[in-house]
């Protein structure tokens, strides 16, 4: 007796199982239009469970408008994605990158008549240097100095006059050091542009015993 | 032999980091480290530290230059450096 109710018991358990699935297919089935035809004007989403939610992979609405992941997703690319990627999106991600890329490198210390280097950029590079702007310390008033060198040739040297404690001046265009003194690096005002295409090394120095500081904004092009 | 011990501080942003002469130091934050690495004075170690790689010269009284070693050395007597106020900046 105990036997024959725990077949029973097992057969209606497949039954169940066996309803579950099929209703399953169905469903499968009358989504197919959606999921072979790509048909957006009914909204197209791929979901799979994560952690026991459905999460999106890629919806594709009315606009549209293609939506990769949701919130609490991550969607990675190649860590290079420039063969992955057509034309006009590598030339996307490209400037995207430049922008990233764009930096403001600032170096302080008691540089005292050594030469530090602060910017050194390989001869692959391209890019340019936007602002110099160099501020003396409080043991002034003092000069400072920033050395040039661009694809190894011969360095550039410029020299400021004397800077007042606890200001600053700017490289200006024409490779001269603004020559009055100012509060802070005001970095827009001392506008310069150095493009380059090979090699670029950036150093720095102070005439006397000064902790001295120098800000460089330069981006670089992939 | 004299050691480069300079103390010197370089930003990114609203990032810094300090540190003395060659000495290694460590970087927690990867993205800070990588745009470090991209300035390019710096050097990566085998344990993962960076390094300040950057040249430096320091000026001789007989008007030349002599640079310091990737260790941090100057093969130099300090008085023949040039005089300069803070020559605690080397031992």
């Amino acid at each position: 007796m105990v036997y024959k109710m725990l077949l029973t018991h097992q057969i209606a358990d497949q039954l169940a199982e066996n309803d579950k699935v099929f209703n399953d297919l169905l469903t499968a089935v009358a989504d197919f239009a959606n999921f072979l035809q790509f048909d957006n004007t009914k909204g197209i989403k791929g979901e799979v469970a994560a952690g026991g939610t459905y999460k999106s992979l890629v919806v594709l609405d009315a606009s549209n408008i293609v939506q990769l992941g949701q919130s609490g997703t991550e969607v990675r690319v190649p860590a290079d994605p420039s063969n992955a990627l057509g034309v006009a999106t590598k030339q996307y991600a490209d400037g995207v990158q430049m922008f990233r890329t764009q930096a403001k490198v600032s170096a302080s210390s008691g540089t005292s008549g050594a030469y530090l280097t602060i910017l050194n950029q390989a001869a692959t590079t391209r890019g340019r240097i936007k602002t110099i702007s160099m501020g003396q310390g409080t043991l002034g008033p003092g000069t400072v100095s920033v050395r040039i060198t661009i694809d190894g040739g011969s360095a550039v040297t410029i020299t400021s006059s004397a800077i007042a404690d606890n200001n600053w001046r700017g490289l200006l265009p024409g490779l001269l050091w603004s020559t009055a003194d100012q509060a802070n690096e005001n970095l827009t005002s001392t506008l310069i542009h150095i493009s380059f295409n090979t090699s670029i090394l950036i150093e720095a120095t102070s005439a006397n015993a000064n902790a001295a500081t120098i800000t460089i904004v330069y981006e670089k092009i992939p | 032999m004299i050691k480069f011990t300079q103390l010197m501080t370089f930003g990114l942003g609203d990032k810094t980091v300090s540190f003395n002469g060659r000495e290694p130091f460590t970087i927690g934050d990867k993205d800070f480290k990588k745009e470090l690495l991209a300035i390019g004075v710096f050097e990566e170690q085998e344990n993962g530290d960076l390094v300040y790689s950057g040249a430096v010269s320091v000026p001789m009284k007989d008007g030349s230059e002599a640079n310091i070693d990737p260790r941090g050395f100057l093969a130099v007597n300090k008085d023949d450096m040039k005089t300069m106020p803070d020559k605690a900046s080397f031992r």
